[in-house]
């Protein structure tokens, strides 16, 4: 049992364990994932490939990997190896960051010690003075006797340790958290709509279902530079007659729900009328960007097709929105009554109706993410840096100062950076030895 | 761009390319006077190369970030810079010549692709973005020296040998150590400026699309070249890899670099405008 949890957490097997991650990762760089390329897309090359396709992307769950069997069974040794290697370290680590002055006989030893430096002492020197030059350069002193200083920098380095690996599992959190929890849902309103349902078209949640939700799209505001679109954003309307808005890179947040836009598209308003001129329908179409849109109107009797004239190259204004032209053909089952370019405001017989585009909105396209755990996987970012940096960068380092009547001695030891160390060992020293004697504690 | 810009770009590009020979050549015989011209060709330059950074922040009104042209001229002045900080003082006399030829590709790869001005897309406008792509190039730039140290170690190692001295002769040993560290030193650096480039871009992702994480390429690319530093920095650290075997790792870990660089502007190719209109 002793042999199997050594194993568990032996940091070669840490090594091995990056490595065949990094390999399975590669492997789903390579092979194509269905939650990249989509479901509906993965299908059909599955149908369309032969046995050999079916047996690496559906049976050995290639094209899912990332929450494959052997995925799923690797990142939890992964956790496993996590735990066990922080268990074992963690109370080594905790008991290297006590302040503890190493013992007179061993601590002498390394004062001793060939590589340390060596000055001549300056007149008016005292410990005091030293201990508060030490300071100055970051160092926590305690005398360990008559003539001998330790100190020690950045004491809790180590620590870091701790707070980069727990990040791991703090990251871990926040992933089950907004695997379970996240759902997402479209929208594609017309300036006026409003929205109101469950947003999870797109994807459930395996655990439980989102709030309900309801607004209203009350504006539409694409950005132009210099006559190009440049930049796009909504208004909206929540419950209880709150604003918000979201623009590209900026989505709006209600509670643990955001709602970006992501696209947007041109919408005529569409009035059927009889000879009279009585209203028999209206629709506001949003028109699709690259085909035709069909409509029904008035009971199902006409289709009517509309092809605005708009592209990403002429994409309208606000200003232009009233002038955009529109392709109309109005069908009565199979009889083409007509093909006409409209613009708003104008009105076209079609047979015995007349179709009319009373005006011309913005349709926006809307996804709807509703999700938890966001916040705990930042917390776990967050704590991964300053563990990395607090271990690696501000790591520990412990020097000991010896002297006599007429020189002193100063050596030391850094976690890491030993060269870089020992130029710092130099500064010291230089500044140890222009202390005055007015310097105390 | 301009036919002034691409000559002055080409210019720097032959400038880095004749550096590094002169470097090599300057250590390969002795030549000091020649190892003084190959520094100061490389800081004339890079002064070029700054200009041309600022010209291309000028010209786009945008920190130089869109598509693969202005990702590698962004890029290869980093490496240069960082490997100019890292060799100050002379104290790394050929890491310019290990570490440069990244940026030779980097640039002459981006050379290639389309460099014609584009507006910034309404998608790149995050205060994000600036973070996400600041900590990307410091980060590839650290693990490009890194490499850099690493190709001059072994090359030196390789050399000591075969003049029959070895790694106990003093002079080999301090430039030898000094490397190593430098190796490490890079690394590390390398290591918390990606992670910051991860967590970032993550964050962005969240914004732009919805999704903290949703394993494409880019991303899965980027936190595969993250971890194989990290096992690297395990293989220092505890395992006390060190020398030569740590050299062989940092040299072939910057292909990982190498390929999330590419990647990322693979991606970012498209359309400059931000609707899907027409």
């Amino acid at each position: 049992m002793t042999g199997l949890l050594r194993a568990i957490s032996s940091l070669r097997l840490t090594a091995a364990l990056i490595l065949a991650f990094s390999a399975l990762l590669m492997l789903g760089v390579i092979v194509p994932q269905a939650s990249v390329v989509g479901e509906t897309a993965m299908q059909n090359a599955v149908a369309e490939g032969g046995g050999v396709r079916r047996f690496f992307l559906e049976t050995l769950g290639l094209a899912r990997l990332h929450t494959s069997p052997l995925f799923l069974a690797l990142l939890a040794l992964f956790f496993v190896n996590l735990v066990a290697v922080l268990t074992s370290r963690t109370g080594p680590t905790m008991r290297r960051i006590r302040m503890r002055v190493p013992d007179p006989e061993p601590l002498k030893r390394w004062v001793a010690s060939p590589d340390a430096l060596v000055a001549p002492l300056p007149v008016g020197w005292t410990a005091a003075g030293a201990t508060s030059r030490l300071r100055g350069f970051g160092y926590r002193a305690i005398r360990a006797g008559d003539d001998t200083i330790w100190a020690v920098r950045h004491r809790a380095a180590p620590f870091g340790f701790v707070l980069l690996h727990v990040s791991f599992i703090v990251l871990l959190v926040g992933a089950i958290l907004i695997y379970y929890t996240r759902a997402v849902g479209s929208a594609r309103l017309i300036e006026g709509q409003t929205w109101e349902g469950i947003a999870d078209d797109l994807r459930r949640p395996p655990a439980g279902r989102p709030d309900r939700l309801a607004f209203t799209l009350t504006s539409v505001e694409p950005r132009f530079e210099k006559g190009e679109p440049a930049g796009l954003g909504v208004s909206l309307r929540m419950p209880g007659g709150q604003q918000r808005s979201a623009r590209v890179n900026y989505p709006a947040q209600w509670g643990a729900t955001t709602i970006l836009v992501t696209d947007v598209g041109v919408a005529p308003v569409l009035w059927l009328q009889d000879a009279q001129g009585f209203a028999l329908d209206k629709v506001a179409a949003a028109a699709e960007h690259d085909r035709p849109t069909r409509v029904s109107m008035a009971g199902n009797r006409y289709l009517v097709t509309i092809n605005p004239d708009v592209s990403r190259e002429n994409f309208p204004s606000r200003e232009a929105l009233g002038r955009v032209p529109v392709e109309v053909e109005v069908r009565d089952g199979t009889t083409v009554l007509g093909r006409v370019q409209m613009t708003p405001g104008q009105t076209v017989q079609f047979g015995d109706a007349r179709l009319v585009i009373s005006d011309m909105r913005y349709w926006a396209g809307l996804r709807i993410v509703s999700e938890r755990g966001g916040s705990v996987l930042v917390l776990g970012f967050v704590a991964g840096v300053a563990g990395a940096v607090w271990r690696l960068v501000l790591h520990r380092r412990e020097i000991a100062l010896q002297w006599n009547g007429e020189s002193m001695r100063l050596t030391g030891r850094a976690e890491f950076f030993g060269l870089t160390f020992r130029e710092e060992l130099e500064s010291l020293l230089e500044a140890l030895q222009t202390i005055e004697t007015k310097e105390t504690i | 761009m301009s036919r002034l810009f691409a000559v002055v770009f080409w210019a720097v590009l032959v400038d880095y390319a004749l550096m590094v020979g002169a470097q090599i050549w300057a250590q390969t015989f002795r030549r000091e006077k020649v190892a003084a011209l190959a520094r100061i060709g490389i800081l004339a330059g890079f002064a070029f190369h700054t200009a041309l950074v600022a010209w291309r922040w000028i010209e786009t009104g945008h920190v130089p970030t869109i598509g693969n042209f202005e990702n590698a001229l962004a890029g290869g002045w980093f490496i240069v810079a960082m490997t100019l900080w890292a060799a100050r003082r002379d104290r790394y006399p050929l890491l310019a010549a290990g570490a440069l030829p990244f940026a030779l590709l980097i640039m002459g790869g981006g050379a290639l692709s389309d460099t014609a001005v584009r507006p910034m897309v309404a998608s790149l406008k995050s205060f994000w973005l600036y973070i996400h792509i600041f900590f990307a190039w410091l980060a590839y730039g650290a693990y490009t020296v890194a490499c850099g140290a690493a190709i001059v170690y072994l090359s030196k190692t390789r050399a000591s040998r075969r003049n029959g001295g070895g790694p106990d002769d003093p002079a080999t040993k301090s430039s030898l150590d000094r490397l190593d560290e430098l190796m490490f030193r890079s690394t590390v650096f390398g290591f918390i400026t990606d992670a910051v480039m991860i967590g970032a871009g993550s964050i962005w992702a969240r914004n732009l699309w919805g999704s903290y994480w949703s394993w494409d390429p880019v991303e899965t690319w980027s936190l595969i070249s993250w971890l194989i530093y990290g096992l690297a920095l395990h293989l220092r650290i505890t395992l006390g890899w060190r020398g030569r075997r740590l050299a062989w790792v940092l040299a072939l870990a910057i292909v990982g670099v190498l390929i999330s660089f590419w990647g990322v502007n693979i991606v970012m190719r498209g359309s400059a405008h931000v609707f899907n209109v027409g």
